[in-house]
């Protein structure tokens, strides 16, 4: 196909980074992994075949860590190369197809289809949502293996063609991580398949490495040849083949822009967030895990502003015990020491169902029976919580956060209960020095909570305004329905009247105040954020220094 | 011989971090057979399939026998990962 011919802007779904990019078509065409049913002659030699085999994968996955880590990808995409890894090293699973390739005089390949097979449709009938994604390693691994057993030549040759100078646009039906990763391919500026998912393991790649991928594009194929110019968007999902050099033009535009911006949030890292005129604030991640703990650092966080705990009360049986508590709160505090981690009790209910405690259904369940509500009735459950919390804060660099305070009793019986918590543990020795003086803070994301701030202020340490709940409070708009999604307005004059209510009265009786919620990050809000003197700002890691660029350009 | 029981205290429970890091020092004991025991079943400490397949959360009871010239050693190292 010409340039200038027959070029279409097709949409697909993006599955990679939100960036844009451009290069010729690669095609790839993955070889025919082959297993052989039929019986084997020589024992001795598919086992042998097997053990190379496994040597092989191993040592390509090695290779792949080592240009992952030289391209800067993210953990996430480093860890599932050392899942993959150790699959292959795995002294079980290397038994179970040599025992295979023994009892049934079968070939290597077909062993280990056989073996990572029956692995795979174990982890799929796991309960575990984690254990369960793990069937996706076996059938990659699997693949790697199978892979690694064809002869030499074919294994190599799964390019078409002669591929020229780069950057190339890989396009195949479907890719394996492999495929990103191996090291005979030159630069690589974008992925286009036909089939994938946004949660398969090349787009967690894409994503770790900044890549654009677009997934679900149909008979990309057959539509387009080796070396046609591709442009790929991956903000909007869609590709353009064959683009007019006035559009090549605009995209590499583009392109440079965000090269630009990349390169200028990285020189974010380590700079303090400060305002032209010398107005400072401190800008702080949401967490939901601790799992994302390298990311925080990654996109250089001052502290945690956020710790959602569900994550340690979701998908099990029964309440996790104190001393689980304590090791998860103590990791955070010790990951970010010297620096603030505010932690929120359990906030459960709502939209987080939680099956233990046994939640009859409600006919509205953000009015209900959640967060605070929930945890004042479960004293038992709740000091559990609040010990753990206690315990765990030995330089004092936690702070306890309660959600969804409405009344003023509400911060009362819970920082009572936090005492009684804290007399108990002293009793039995075990409070540490920095838990002398635990801040307890609290979430301002009801029109209550904002009208009473000058009482609650008296009796909190600090203020959070959580702008997700407060905006669909006020507003009456759920943020998740549709139709009203134009009424949920972060900027609407009566939430900025709360803000800026909440923040005088805190800031009145000399407590620090904060914003956690996604429109913290949003260049409108912040700029009127900094006006109105916030103290701190919390939001997902990624935005972080994109948002000190904002401010530090700010009068 | 040597058994000894404990819970998972590890937040993620034998996930696969945990279950590397448990099986890589496993398989340091090299003359020393590791079994890891949940709810009857079997598992290998020295392999991460067999760890993972326990599907063992965290708060779940196990029970780890070693047999062998570091028996002692091997089991209490191991009970400290998980713990």
């Amino acid at each position: 196909m010409n340039v200038n011919q027959g070029r279409t802007t097709v949409k697909g779904i993006s599955a990679g980074s939100s960036s844009v990019a451009f290069g010729s078509a690669l095609l790839v065409k993955e070889k025919e992994l082959r297993i052989e049913t039929g019986k084997a002659r020589d024992i001795e030699g598919e086992i042998e075949k097997l053990r190379r085999a496994l040597r092989q994968a191993a040592e390509t996955i090695q290779q792949e860590k080592q240009r992952l880590e030289d391209a800067g990808g993210a953990a996430e995409a480093y860890e599932l190369l050392e899942a993959h890894e150790m699959m292959l090293l795995d002294e079980e699973a290397r038994h179970k197809m040599e025992a295979f390739i023994h009892q049934n005089q079968a070939t290597a390949s077909l062993a280990a289809d056989q073996v990572f097979e029956a692995y795979k449709a174990m982890f799929e009938a796991m309960e575990d949502d984690y254990l369960k994604a793990r069937a996706a390693d076996c059938a990659d691994v699997k693949k790697r293996l199978l892979k690694a057993m064809l002869p030499e030549d074919e294994s190599k040759a799964s390019m078409l063609g002669k591929a020229q100078t780069g950057p190339f646009v890989l396009v195949a039906k479907e890719l394996l991580p492999s495929a990103l990763l191996s090291t005979d391919r030159g630069s690589i500026s974008g992925l286009l398949t036909e089939k994938g998912s946004k949660t398969s393991h090349i787009a967690i790649l894409a994503r770790g490495m900044g890549i654009p991928a677009i997934i679900s594009a149909r008979n990309i194929t057959e539509q387009i040849e080796q070396g046609d110019e591709i442009i790929l968007d991956g903000g909007t999902g869609s590709y353009m083949i064959g683009p007019s050099e006035e559009e090549k033009a605009h995209y590499e535009k583009q392109i440079k822009k965000q090269q630009e911006e990349r390169l200028a949030l990285k020189k974010m890292m380590g700079k303090e967030t400060v305002t032209q005129s010398g107005r400072k604030v401190r800008l702080l991640a949401n967490i939901g895990s601790l799992d994302d703990i390298s990311d925080v650092k990654k996109h250089d966080a001052e502290g945690i502003g956020l710790f959602r705990t569900e994550f340690l009360f979701m998908d099990r049986q029964q309440i996790p015990g104190e001393e689980e508590q304590y090791k998860a709160y103590k990791a955070v505090a010790d990951a970010f020491l010297g620096k603030e981690v505010i932690i929120r009790t359990l906030d459960a209910g709502g939209d987080k169902n939680i099956s233990y405690f046994n939640i009859p259904k409600e006919d509205n369940p953000f009015l209900g029976y959640r967060a605070i509500r929930l945890c004042l009735e479960r004293e038992e459950m709740f000091k559990i919580q609040l010990r753990a919390l206690l315990r765990a804060n030995e330089t004092g660099n936690i702070k306890i956060m309660l959600p969804l305070i409405c009344r003023i009793e509400e911060l009362q019986t819970a920082k009572k209960w936090l005492e009684e918590a804290a007399q108990e543990l002293k009793a039995q020795g075990l409070l540490p020095a920095g838990a002398e003086k635990t801040a307890v803070g609290i979430m301002i994301e009801t029109p209550a909570a904002v009208m009473i701030s000058d009482q609650l202020a008296k009796e909190a340490n600090f203020f959070s305004i959580g702008t997700n709940d407060l905006v669909q409070y006020t507003l009456a708009a759920d943020r998740t329905n549709e139709s009203v999604a134009d009424l949920y307005d972060p900027h609407h004059p009566a939430i900025r009247r709360m803000i800026q209510m909440t923040i005088e009265n805190g800031h009145k009786n000399g407590i620090p105040v904060g914003l956690c919620g996604e429109a913290g990050s949003d260049a409108r809000m912040l700029r009127f954020l900094v006006e109105q003197q916030i103290d701190e700002i919390s939001m997902s890691p990624g935005s972080i220094l994109k948002s000190r660029a904002i401010v530090r350009a700010l009068a | 011989m040597y058994q000894k029981e404990i819970i998972i205290q590890n937040p993620e429970g034998l996930h696969a971090r945990p279950a590397a890091a448990f099986a890589k020092k496993a398989a340091e004991y090299k003359g020393t057979k590791i079994l890891v025991k949940k709810d009857g079943i079997d598992a290998n400490a020295k392999s991460i399939m067999s760890l993972l397949s326990l599907g063992a959360a965290a708060g779940t009871k196990i029970t780890i026998t070693a047999d062998g010239p570091d028996e002692e050693e091997a089991a209490e190292v191991l009970c400290q990962i998980m713990s």
